[in-house]
């Protein structure tokens, strides 16, 4: 477990200019940052991006810190806005993403949420279907998503880190999985086939 | 139909894993620190992401300014357009004004005429 006094004493150094302090504060997150990035960004480059802009920030906000909130959920917070805002720059609709589903693509989509097994190569299509499929969910709807449902945070805990209330994490989180509902629906079952595509 | 929201349920919750899905033990590229460092001094790698106080400072405060300009702008054009050629001439409104003229005339009389009444001429003798 990592101490956060000790994460606020290296931000006070790395504010203070001491870039040793900052280098071990990024030597103890990178790894959890760049595993939360990569629930949202596929490509291992787009989620390194994504960290280091998260650092940048840390970097430039370090005197901003106030030390009667967690260091974690300071960072999470800097880390959940890079990430939605990064998320609305490429947010697509639903219905294009649906419009562009093969029905190979559909059909090994299909049997990956069934649970069925698939050679490497049609369950990696089918993880990347899913991935573009997300990306027509709201940003802060998926976020809430990730952080409660996969990374297993408390709606307080989220509450912290998006800088909004436990009830309106609750709500949101709601919304969100009617909306991920909606999505796992309008996904084609193999007996459907897909509607329209690029055959 | 529980049997069918149930199947959807678990379907989204598959949805959700499956599109987020990530390699448990994965770490940035090596060197990662290096090019941090790299972009730190150099002064951060561009333009910072705006936060709520720079995002006032760059989007409200120019967008009051361009309507505070706009407005005086227009005022400007409907002074412009609603007046006549000396009608805003100060002398010029001395010289229509009726109690203005009496005065001149040292007829104080004038100023409790009706002011729509016809004055009528003089008699002759």
């Amino acid at each position: 477990m990592i101490d956060d006094a000790s994460d606020a004493s290296l931000l006070g150094r790395a504010a203070a200019g001491d870039a040793g302090g900052f280098d071990l504060l990024v030597g103890r997150w990178k790894n959890r940052l760049f595993r939360l990035a990569l629930r949202f960004f596929r490509r291992p480059e787009d989620a390194e991006e994504i960290v280091q802009e998260v650092f940048l920030k840390v970097y430039r906000m370090a005197a901003t810190y106030r030390s009667d909130a967690p260091f974690e959920h300071w960072l999470l917070r800097i880390a959940s806005n890079t990430c939605v805002d990064r998320l609305r720059e490429r947010r697509r609709r639903r219905e294009d993403v649906l419009a562009d589903i093969t029905p190979d693509a559909g059909a090994w989509l299909d049997a990956a949420l069934a649970g069925a097994s698939q050679e490497a190569r049609q369950a990696e299509a089918a993880r990347a279907l899913a991935s573009e499929l997300l990306d027509s969910l709201p940003p802060k709807d998926r976020m809430v998503l990730v952080l409660m449902d996969l990374e297993g945070l408390s709606a307080r805990e989220v509450a912290a880190a998006t800088g909004s209330t436990r009830a309106a994490v609750k709500v949101r989180a709601l919304r969100a999985r009617r909306s991920l509902r909606r999505l796992a629906e309008a996904v084609p079952t193999a007996r459907e086939g897909t509607g329209g595509g690029r055959g | 139909m529980r049997l069918r929201g149930w199947t959807t349920g678990r379907r989204a919750a598959q949805l959700l894993r499956l599109g987020s899905d990530r390699d448990e033990t994965a770490s940035p590229r090596p060197g990662f620190e290096a090019r941090l460092r790299a972009r730190v001094e150099s002064g951060g790698a561009g333009r910072p992401v705006p936060t709520w106080n720079e995002g006032f400072e760059s989007l409200v405060r120019p967008a009051l300014a361009l309507a505070a300009s706009l407005a005086l702008a227009c005022a400007g054009l409907y002074v412009q357009g609603t007046t006549q050629p000396g009608e805003a001439d100060l002398a010029s409104l001395a010289e229509v004004d009726s109690v203005f003229d009496s005065l001149l005339a040292a007829d104080p009389g004038a100023l409790f005429d009706d002011p729509g009444s016809v004055a009528e001429p003089p008699e002759k003798p």
